[in-house]
Formats: structure tokens, sequence, C-alpha cells
């Protein structure tokens, strides 16, 4: 087995995967490379890319489901065309940013900062976190009814506290089409960055400690350490936060259907829950899925922006 | 059967071609199938039927009598969650593949859809083969048939919209009940003053704009473009934001907040409103003495009459359609359990809070099955009995769905913002009626 | 000089503070983790509460912290009433093992080929890959009922296994860690005639365990929490999960008595705390036995 310290360079620290060593075995290991994805990537076609062709080709159509397929409707570009004026979509398309902007960013940062407070000796440390971990597990129903009632203008404890820390009119969060959305966003942080925690500690505690040391032999402050070594090294896991976090925050509607069902007007209606709204409400399963792809188009842009943004940013081992 | 006396209903209604939601549905040929449904082989007849009722609550019991007094027959109740996903459930079992004999059906956007997308079969010849269906039938309003004469679903409740009044709460305040006759400005009086410290005069006012344009209030002629702009909405709307604005109606915002809406059943037994408009359904939860336990009793009045209408509504109060799957292999037994839901099976639906439309049963038994045991204790049951069994009772039945759906979605959402007082009445109006023009013009 | 090697996994100490006993940041530390623990508490607090109310209390104005009079009519019906959780119990246990383990093991794998081979369109693939976790779910609802129905596995446990086994999340999550452990190792473990096969096994995938054990209990979650899959694709009450088993109290408003959704809620809570924390103490075990101990 391996011993033996390892010498990590600072090449390490620099830059993003060398080819040099692939090449020469590339033609042997190419084969089994489809080995290895082969289970994963079968199932994966079989039964989340042969339906997502079926809504690709439905979106060129009109159907309401409850006809059957011989009640598909051909439309050809007229449900793309559709979207594209549609104001409400994108009315949508904007809240659905705003709320995406404005939780992903913070669950990742009070995610890192949990790990990072809960990788050390601190006692209970299985206990918190558990507890942190707590909101991911309960489900949405439950979470839904408690956060209600939290959120309750005049009883809730939420605006209790505000009260009693001087604030005279606090808002009334969820009857409020300014608030609404404001409060669903907490929730999320709330519910969001337990699993950010669980994700980072992961990575925190696959860290080589050897760096620290060489780190402490130079005499660097905690900040230091963190900012040259800690931070760079978990790049890979901040980025995989951030785009799984982006992708899931804008498809998420269920909270939404149970709490304030887009309401009150139109504040809390996100992108996606207007495409449930069209398929499942309206009967326009052909409207919803030219919505969706168009949706798809948006957040494939910005995930395509963040990748290549990672392969100069994020530090792998060579 | 000791039949009694029928409601005072409108003529039958005929369904025009606006029927089948805004998407254009295609009337497709009844056995649109992509899969061959499986083959049923045992002895004697198996019938599925798919309900929104959990079993429990009535179904189980009307079917079990149904196979004791037809050996030969067994029947299968699936319940569905009458949700969108659990919509979304049944239209999709509806659409091939799935074994579905008999079905219900809870919203009428939902019942032109499927009935549109041909996935109930055609019963026509059954209900003009039936003498007594069929003279019920022809006499009862409400009862969807297309422009041809075919028949494919029958409305199995009626839900009349009346007061459930805390009956103590206003002994106490010294003010007299309601009763037949009151109007509408003294509903909203009353509410003044039973307005106390500890409650609200009332949970909300009645839908007078339903109860005075009736059918299709929604639709100008045709169906082609909507009819907000008619003083009658911005009537009841302005009135029930006002009401909340001087603070005799429940706050909205706590409506809201607490995701309340139709379930308003804690806020009037807990005694933070006296006056609350319903319907029998949520009649279970005051019969429900362990978990919703209070100690005054509970009496009725019929809807406030308006001025200068000379007939008005009591609401969209027929619900609950059967409808026979298109696929069924064995219609006349299917046939055989629907009638008997609407008939003597509609008993076992009683304690659901479900008053049959076909009227098998007398007084006395509808009564005692929806009021349950602890009538004479929780209620004033003479009083229940004058608002059930009111013969000035009218209901309407929409016939024209276009739309629905998005029009409903977004009239509860300016209705948040009014009600909140994010708007006021005449924004609500102008967005309203602009808002489901532009939907009827889509969706033609 | 650190004065011997330590558990990987904590916080390293510079040396002078540690012979002086624990900083102050150390304490600040614990007292903002444990205040904010609370708040995090609180709404767990609050189900736990209501699920021992009536369901006139649940709701009542203002908030009682102190159930009064305590009722257990929530657990009752919730554990021995018509659709008891036991049985739902027992099923969402099976989908989620066999989800859990068969998505461990194909996104190992894939996530292995990604991060540390190579082969041809290996790039296009992955980014075919994210690309797909960009479609909103509740569009596939539908197609993937018509194809189900079409193989057969309609109302089977098997429509809710199969697609849990095969994510694209899963391969993502690892492919990450993958490439954060040195080729180092890899390549030394080669020259010495390891096969890819047994570097995945012997090498990769013990260092993995971290991220292993959190895309088990990740994995196990969302398979125990799933309610859009079965609702639509059950019917059987016999295979029903939790999440729609418990639907089966909701009268035909999908409304659900209070104090019954929270006893369901708290009831269905215990078995993932059990999960999380037998997973939790697996990595913290792991690390201390293997570790990457210089």
């Amino acid at each position: 087995m391996i011993n033996g310290k390892q010498k990590i360079a600072p090449a390490v620290l620099a830059g993003t995967e060398t080819k040099s060593r692939r090449t020469r075995s590339r033609g042997k290991s190419s084969w089994q490379g489809y080995l290895f994805i082969a289970p994963n990537l079968i199932g994966f076609a079989a039964f989340t890319l042969l339906p997502l062709i079926f809504a690709l080709v439905v979106s060129f159509a009109n159907w309401d489901v409850v006809s059957g397929l011989s009640g598909i409707e051909w439309v050809g570009l007229d449900n793309f065309v559709e979207g594209f004026t549609d104001s409400a979509f994108w009315k949508a398309m904007g809240i659905t940013g705003i709320y995406v902007v404005g939780s992903v960013p913070l669950t990742v940062a009070f995610g890192l900062l949990l790990a990072l407070g809960l990788n050390g000796p601190t006692p209970g440390r299985a206990l918190l976190r558990l507890i942190f971990f707590i909101p991911y597990i309960v489900n949405a129903v439950a979470i839904s009814a408690t956060w209600i009632l939290l959120y309750h203008p005049r009883y809730g404890p939420i605006n209790a506290v505000l009260r009693w820390i001087g604030v005279e009119d606090p808002p009334v969060w969820l009857a409020s089409s300014d608030w609404a959305l404001p409060a669903l966003i907490i929730m999320a942080i709330w519910g969001g960055c337990g699993y950010a925690a669980i994700i980072f500690l992961a990575a925190l505690q696959t860290l080589p400690e050897d760096l620290y040391e060489a780190a402490d032999l130079d005499g660097a402050g905690v900040i230091e350490k963190f900012r040259s070594i800690t931070f760079p090294l978990i790049t890979p896991t901040t980025f995989f936060l951030l785009v799984t976090g982006f992708i899931g925050s804008s498809q998420s509607w269920g909270m939404i259907n149970l709490m304030t069902r887009g309401g009150p007007g139109t504040s809390t209606t996100v992108a996606s829950y207007y495409v449930y709204q069209n398929g499942f409400q309206f009967y326009r399963f052909g409207y919803a899925a030219a919505l969706s792809w168009i949706m798809f188009a948006f957040v494939l842009l910005l995930t395509l922006g963040l990748w290549f943004y990672q392969r100069r940013a994020v530090f792998y081992d060579q | 059967m000791k039949s009694f006396k029928t409601f005072n209903l409108n003529r039958r209604q005929v369904i025009g071609t606006a029927i089948g939601g805004a998407a254009a549905a295609r009337l497709g040929a009844p056995s649109a199938t992509f899969a061959a449904p499986a083959v049923r082989f045992q002895d004697g007849v198996t019938l599925e039927v798919w309900g929104g009722v959990p079993a429990e609550n009535g179904p189980q019991a009307l079917v079990d009598a149904f196979m004791d007094a037809n050996p030969g027959i067994t029947v299968n109740y699936t319940r569905y969650v009458n949700d969108d996903t659990g919509n979304t459930q049944l239209d999709t079992a509806l659409q091939g593949g799935t074994l579905i004999d008999l079905f219900f059906t809870y919203q009428v956007s939902r019942l032109g859809q499927r009935i549109g997308a041909g996935a109930a079969a055609d019963i026509t010849q059954y209900v003009t083969d039936d003498a007594e269906i069929n003279e019920w039938i022809t006499t009862t309003d409400g009862i969807f048939v297309t422009e041809e004469g075919v028949y494919h679903a029958i409305p199995t409740t009626q839900e009349p919209t009346f007061l459930f009044i805390n009956k103590n709460a206003f002994e106490d305040a010294g003010i007299e009940i309601p009763q037949a006759g009151w109007t509408i400005d003294e509903f909203v009086e009353l509410s003044r003053e039973m307005t106390g410290d500890l409650a609200f005069g009332t949970y909300g006012p009645p839908n007078t704009a339903g109860m005075k344009l009736g059918a299709n209030a929604w639709y100008k002629e045709g169906g082609a473009e909507s009819n907000f702009d008619d003083p009658a909405f911005a009537e009841t709307y302005g009135r029930h934001r006002d009401m909340i604005d001087e603070g005799i109606a429940f706050p909205w915002t706590d409506v809201i907040a607490q995701n309340l809406r139709a379930y308003a059943q804690t806020p009037f037994l807990t005694e933070q409103v006296h006056l609350w408009v319903n319907s029998p359904w949520s009649l279970r939860y005051v019969n429900d003495k362990e978990q919703y336990p209070h100690d005054f009793v509970t009496t009725f009045a019929p809807l406030p009459k308006l001025p200068d209408v000379e007939q008005q509504y009591t609401g969209q109060g027929i619900n609950n359609w059967i409808l026979m799957g298109a696929d069924t292999q064995f219609p006349d037994e299917a046939w055989q359990l629907m009638r008997y839901w609407l008939t003597d099976g509609a008993e076992y639906m009683l304690p659901a809070g479900k008053i049959p439309t076909y009227l098998t049963f007398d007084e006395e038994t509808v009564v005692a099955g929806l009021l349950g045991p602890d009538a004479e204790e929780l209620y004033d049951v003479e009083a229940f009995r004058s608002v059930t069994f009111d013969p000035d009772i009218r209901y309407f039945t929409d016939t024209i769905t276009t739309g629905a759906a998005e029009i409903t979605n977004l009239l509860t959402g300016l209705e948040d913002r009014l009600l909140i007082g994010e708007i006021d009445i005449d924004q609500f109006i102008t967005d309203l009626k602009a808002g489901a023009d532009d939907i009827l013009a889509g969706a033609s | 000089m650190s004065s011997g090697a330590y558990q990987a996994g904590t916080t390293w100490t510079p040396p002078s503070i540690r012979r002086h006993g624990k900083p102050v940041r150390w304490y600040v530390t614990i007292v903002i983790l444990w205040v904010s623990a609370l708040l995090f508490l609180f709404p767990f607090v609050w189900m736990v509460v209501s699920s021992l109310k009536r369901d006139i209390d649940v709701f009542r104005l203002p908030i009682e912290w102190i159930p009064d009079p305590v009722s257990f009519s929530g657990y009752e019906r919730v554990w021995t009433g018509n659709y008891p959780i036991t049985r739902f119990m027992g099923n969402s246990v099976i989908v989620a093992v066999c989800r859990v383990f068969g998505e461990v093991l194909t996104a190992s794998l894939a996530a292995y080929a990604f991060a540390r081979m190579e082969f041809r369109f290996k790039n296009l693939i992955f980014v075919l890959y994210l690309a797909t976790m960009i479609i909103p779910h509740q569009m596939l609802l539908v197609p993937r009922f018509i194809l189900y129905q079409e193989i057969g596995i309609h109302d089977t446990l098997w429509a809710l296994i199969l697609p849990g086994m095969f994510t694209v999340f899963g391969t993502f999550l690892l492919r990450q860690f993958f490439m954060g452990i040195p080729k180092d190792l890899t390549d030394a473990a080669k020259m010495d005639g390891a096969s890819e096969l047994q570097c995945y096994y012997q090498i990769v995938m013990p260092l993995a365990k971290p991220a292993i054990a959190s895309l088990m209990i990740l994995a196990f979650v969302w398979s125990w929490n799933d309610y859009e899959t079965p609702l639509v694709m059950l019917t059987s009450e016999e295979i029903f999960t939790i999440p729609i088993g418990l639907t089966r109290y909701m009268d035909e408003g999908g409304g659900m008595s209070p104090s019954l959704a929270m006893a369901g809620a708290v009831s269905s809570i215990v078995p993932v705390i059990v999960v999380f924390l037998i997973l939790q103490r697996q990595f913290i075990q792991a690390l201390t036995r293997t570790g990457m101990k210089g």
C-alpha cells in the first residue's frame, strides 16, 4: 500500500487537470471507461432520457393527457412562440431569478460556516449535525404547516421577536406580495444549509493535513490557512453545491404549492410552478413542456457559464 | 321508495360545443388506448371504481352493500386524492392501460375535459330505458347532456349553501337569529353587531354575484368574452373588502397566512366568527366531538335575499358526478352500480355530508345521516331541516368551462390582493376583466 | 513541530495555543453553534407539540406551546388506524435501501470513469448528464407513467426503485470528490500492476467514504420523502410508501387533520434519524482507521 509522506507540490494548487499522463494510456482505458459508466448510463437513458425525449416531442403539440396518445395535436412551434410572448411566464422567470440568487449563495455560505464549525472537536458534534440536518429530512407537508404558523402576522413567534426588538410594524410575510417571496427564501436557506454542510463536511474531512502542518511551520494564521488552503481545495465542492443549488432551486415548486399557491397575486409564482399549473391544472401539457424547455435553455446557459469558469478557478489534483 | 318534494329547479340545460377547456381537446374515439387492457378472467364480474372520498367515509359501506345484494359482482373501490397531482393520476389512468369501470369527477372543468376527451362512456341508452331515472333526469336541472342528446355523467350529490350560526353567541348578545327572508343588508348589520372583542361577526359574506347571475356567470353570451364588468361582481367583492376594512369580517391576511381557504372550521368552532357561509360538507367537523370539541349549539339560516332579484340561486350545488369508463368491459353491471350509487346506496354517503340528488329517502333519514348521533346536542335540528329542504333552493350548473382553471387562478390571485388591501376594487375589476378576456381570446 | 499524528477531521490548532488551553474563538464558535441549533430545532419542536394536540387546538391562537389537553389521537390513528404506518414503513424501507445501494454502485463506477479515466466523448456525455438535471422533473411524470405501463412495472415498487438507482446527481457528486483524490496514489498502484477496477475498489472508494456516506444519506432522504412519483405510479395500497400512505387520511378536498399530519411526520422521521446517526458514526470511524495519514 502507500506509505511515506506525500509531498504535494505547489503545482497542485495551480492548474487544471493535465493531460500528459493520460494520453499515454488513452487507447487502453477507453473501452474500460465505457464499461464503468455503462450501468449508470443505460439506466439513465431508459428512465430519464427516454421520457425527456417524449417531453421534447410533445412540446410541439397540444395535449391534455386524458385524451390519450391519439389526442395529441401537432402545432409546430406555436407553443414556443406563445411561451416567448407570455408575460406571465417571464414574470415567473424573474421571480425565479430572485428566488435563486437570494437563496443559493447564502445557503452555500452558511453551509460552509456550519461545516467549518462542526469539523472540530466540538462537544456534541454528532447531535449538532443531526439538528442542522433535520430540516432537510422532514417532509414538505410538515415543514410548510410549521412555517405557516411561524410566519403568522399576529401570533407567530417570528413577528413576536421582531416586535420585542423594537420593530413596530413587522411584515405580514405570506399575506403580502412584497414579503411572501423573502419568506420563502428564508425557509429555503434554513432547509438547505444543513444539506450543504453535510457535503462540505465530507470534503473537509478528505483534506490532507500535511498542508496545514506545512502552513503552520510558516506561521500562518487561521484566516490565512482558510484562504490559501481550505477554500481553494474545496472549490470542486463549492462549485458542485452552487450548480446543483441553482438547478434544484430553479425547479422547486412543492413548497410554494403547499404554502402560497403562487400568491398572493402572482408574487411567488416561480417559473416551475407556472409550468406545473399549465401542465396539471390547465390541461396544457404540451405548452408546459415547451415552457420547461425554454427554462432549460436558460439554466443550461448559466450552468455552462459556471462550468467554464470552474475550469479556470477550480483546483483539482493533477 | 317514498319520494318527497322535488326541488324547484330550472329546465335542463344543454352543453354547447364550448365544453372542453382551454386547449382544443379532440373528441377522440372512446377506445383511444395504446396498450391492450389486461384481460379479466375471473368468473363473475369485477368492477373497478375510482373516487375521491376515502373508502371508510362511506364508499366502502356502499360497495359492500351492493355486493351483498348482487352476488357474482365484485367491486373494488380505489381512492384517488382529489388534488392536482391525484387528478393527473386519474387522467393518466383513464387514457389507457388501466381498467376503470366507474369514476367520479368533482370539478366542472375536469368533467368537461374528460367527456370531451372521450374518457366517458355514452350512457344514454341506459338512462332512457330506465323509467324512473329517465323521468328524474329529464325534469332535473343541471344534468349534462350534449347537443346530440348524449348523456355521460350523473351527479350524485347536492350541496346547498347556507349559514352556520353560533346560536349561543347570538342568545348571549340578545340578538335574534335570522330567519328566511332576511336581506343582505341585514346580514351586514348582523355581522356588525356580532363583532366583539374576541370575535368577528362573520367569516365572509356570501357570493352574491353567483346568487344573482346563476350559471356561467363569468361569461357573456357565447362564452367568448368575460362578464366581470357586470356590477354584481364589483358589489360582492367590494362588500367583502369593505367588511374586512371595517373589521366585521375575518381578516384575509389571516386566511392567507394560515392557508385556511375553505377549511374555516377552526375559526368558527373556536368562536372567532359567529356567522359562516358554508355547505353540509363541513358538518363532519362540527360532528367530531373528539377533535373539535365545542360547547355551543349550531343553528342555521338560509342565504339572505338580494334586492331586486326575482329568483336567486343557492349556488352551484350539484356535484360528485359519476361516469362510466369508456373502455369498460361490463357496461351493464357498471350501470347497475351507477344506479345503485344514485339511489339506494346514497344512504351510505350521508355521514360524509353528501345529500343525494335522487331523492329516495325521507327527510328523517337524511337529517339523521348528516347530523350524526349527537344531533340534538350539537344542532338546532329544526333549523337544519328547513334550510336543507327549503323549497326555494335553486341550483345552477355551469355549462361553459372555457379557460375555467386559468380564470379561477387569476380570480384567486386578484381576490387575495384585493382583500388584503394591496389593490382597490376598481383595479380589481379592471385587471380581472382584462385578464379573463385575454384567457378567453387565447382559448379560441 | 506537531507532537505526533492526530485524527484526520479535526481542526488543527497550532502547538503554541494548544499548550495554553482553548482559545476564545473556540468558545464563541460553540455558543454560536448551539444557539443556531436551537433556532433550527424550533420548527421541529412545534411539530412534535402539535402532534400531541387535538385538531381544534393546533391552530388555536395565541400559540400554546404546552398542549393542553394532551391528545395522542394523532399517533393512535397513524399507528393503529385504518391505514397503519407500519405497513407503509416497510415499503419505504425496501424502496429506499434498494435505491441507495443501486445508486451508490452505479454512480461510483460512473464517477470513477468520469473523474479518472479517459474515453472518447467523456466530456460530452458529462455535459449531457448535467443538462438533463435542469429539466423540471414534474415534466417527466407523465412520460414515465406511459413508459412504465408499457414495460409493465406500473403499480409495482420497481416504478419507484429503478429510476432512483440511476441518477445523475450521485454521479456528479462523487465525480467531484474523486477528482480531489491525488492521482499519485492510483498511479503508484498501477505501476505496481493494479487494474482500474482494483484502483477503484481498494484505493479510491475507501478514501471517499465520507462522500459515499453523504450520498447514501441524501439518497435515502429523497427516497423516503418522495411524494409525486408514488402518487402517480401506485394505486395498490399494499405497496404504498409513507408519504402516499398518509394521504389516505386526506379528505376529498385534500385537507388532513393537522394533528394526524404532524404525528405522521414525526413518526416518519425517526427511521431517517437512525440511518443518519449510523452513517455519521461510520464515517467518523472510517477516517480514524484508514485516514490519509502522512
